[in-house]
């Protein structure tokens, strides 16, 4: 199976105002396509750092990459700017976050929300999006 | 879209606001929305924690037939083994910001060797045990702000030697993909045995 992420000795750290929090450390793992890798263990055990540092949603400072890389298509999402992640985000890697509450908009209808991402990856056509049928 | 991820009434729903939406109806939404792009790597953190069991598993089988049809790769951040037994095919164990055993799901249900894989086995329910009490493991995870030098299981490790306080284990290699980060597998190591409460290879409960 053809190897379509590689985390490498990732170091993920969180400076704060008594010291230095290093939530994750050394990690590596790959994921093969058309698998499900689950990542186990208790609350803090670094889970979720491990999660949003690959999507890039690590607020930064104060949190930091100590080491590490995190190869997707050849490149090392760690060494991409904020606005190249924003094409990646979404298109190339989607999250499910736990509390579906708090991470939809509450202002904002679920179609415009579905459709938000494929309006801005895909150019499809803002003033209809509602009519398109997905029929995968 | 919305079809897909089996939300009945789409037409209508679409124009509804996340309030007007049910607990898993909106888990459903928001798994509309994450795999809309085809994206290539789908990853959920704790996707069902915030449900209730019976809509849980609808959401795992969800998931697993959409990754069917799609072809998408998922990352499942969990701390519910039943939904690995379920779903995943490998499994990374964290603990203290480190992977402690990696392998895949059978290796690390039938054949776990880390003491910490062995603790969250052990700790949990069993339908055909009869003891009162759930197994816990004793004691409380790393301060990582000044984490241990060695093994970071050591102080809650009831197999600990003097070796895991002030070294870090290596990889050792069990198979070409079970790994275990762990003394006890050092060939100057005391054997031991998992204890019996783990219940290896025992009844894969879905939790």
């Amino acid at each position: 199976m053809k190897k379509i992420l590689s985390v490498q000795n990732l170091s993920v750290s969180f400076d704060t105002y008594k010291s230095e929090v290093k939530a994750v450390r050394d990690v590596s793992f790959d994921l093969h396509e058309r698998e499900t890798l689950a990542i186990v263990g208790e609350s803090g055990s670094g889970k979720s750092v491990t999660a949003q540092s690959i999507m890039r949603l690590i607020p930064m400072p104060p949190g930091k990459f100590v080491s590490g890389n995190i190869i997707f298509n050849e490149e090392d999402l760690i060494q991409k700017s904020e606005k190249q992640m924003e094409s990646i985000r979404g298109k190339e890697i989607g999250m499910i976050f736990q509390d579906p509450m708090t991470s939809l908009n509450p202002t904002m209808t679920i179609g415009k929300q579905i459709t938000e991402g494929l309006i801005k990856h895909q150019n499809m056509n803002k003033k209809k999006p509602i009519y398109l049928e997905w029929s995968c | 879209m919305l079809k897909q991820v089996g939300i009945p009434n789409p037409e209508k729903r679409i124009n509804q606001y996340p309030h007007e939406f049910s607990g898993g109806m909106r888990q459903r939404a928001m798994i509309a929305i994450a795999l809309a792009c085809n994206p290539k790597i789908l990853i959920a953190d704790e996707p069902t924690t915030a449900l209730d069991v019976t809509i849980q598993a609808q959401i795992l089988d969800l998931m697993k037939e959409l990754q069917h049809e799609t072809g998408t790769a998922i990352i499942l951040i969990t701390h519910d083994l039943g939904v690995v037994a379920n779903t995943a095919h490998r499994v990374a164990v964290m603990y203290g910001g480190k992977i402690v055993e990696t392998g895949s799901v059978d290796e690390i249900f039938y054949n776990p060797k880390h003491p910490y894989t062995w603790g969250l086995l052990g700790s949990m329910p069993k339908l055909d045990s009869h003891d009162e009490e759930l197994k816990a493991i004793p004691g409380s995870p790393p301060d990582l702000a000044d984490p241990p030098k060695g093994c970071p299981f050591a102080a809650r490790c009831p197999y600990a030697m003097k070796a895991c306080g002030t070294h870090m284990p290596e990889y050792y290699e069990l198979s070409s993909t079970q790994k275990t980060a762990c003394w006890l597998l050092d060939e100057r190591a005391p054997k031991v045995e998992p204890p019996e409460f783990v219940n290896v290879g025992g009844s894969k409960v879905n939790g």
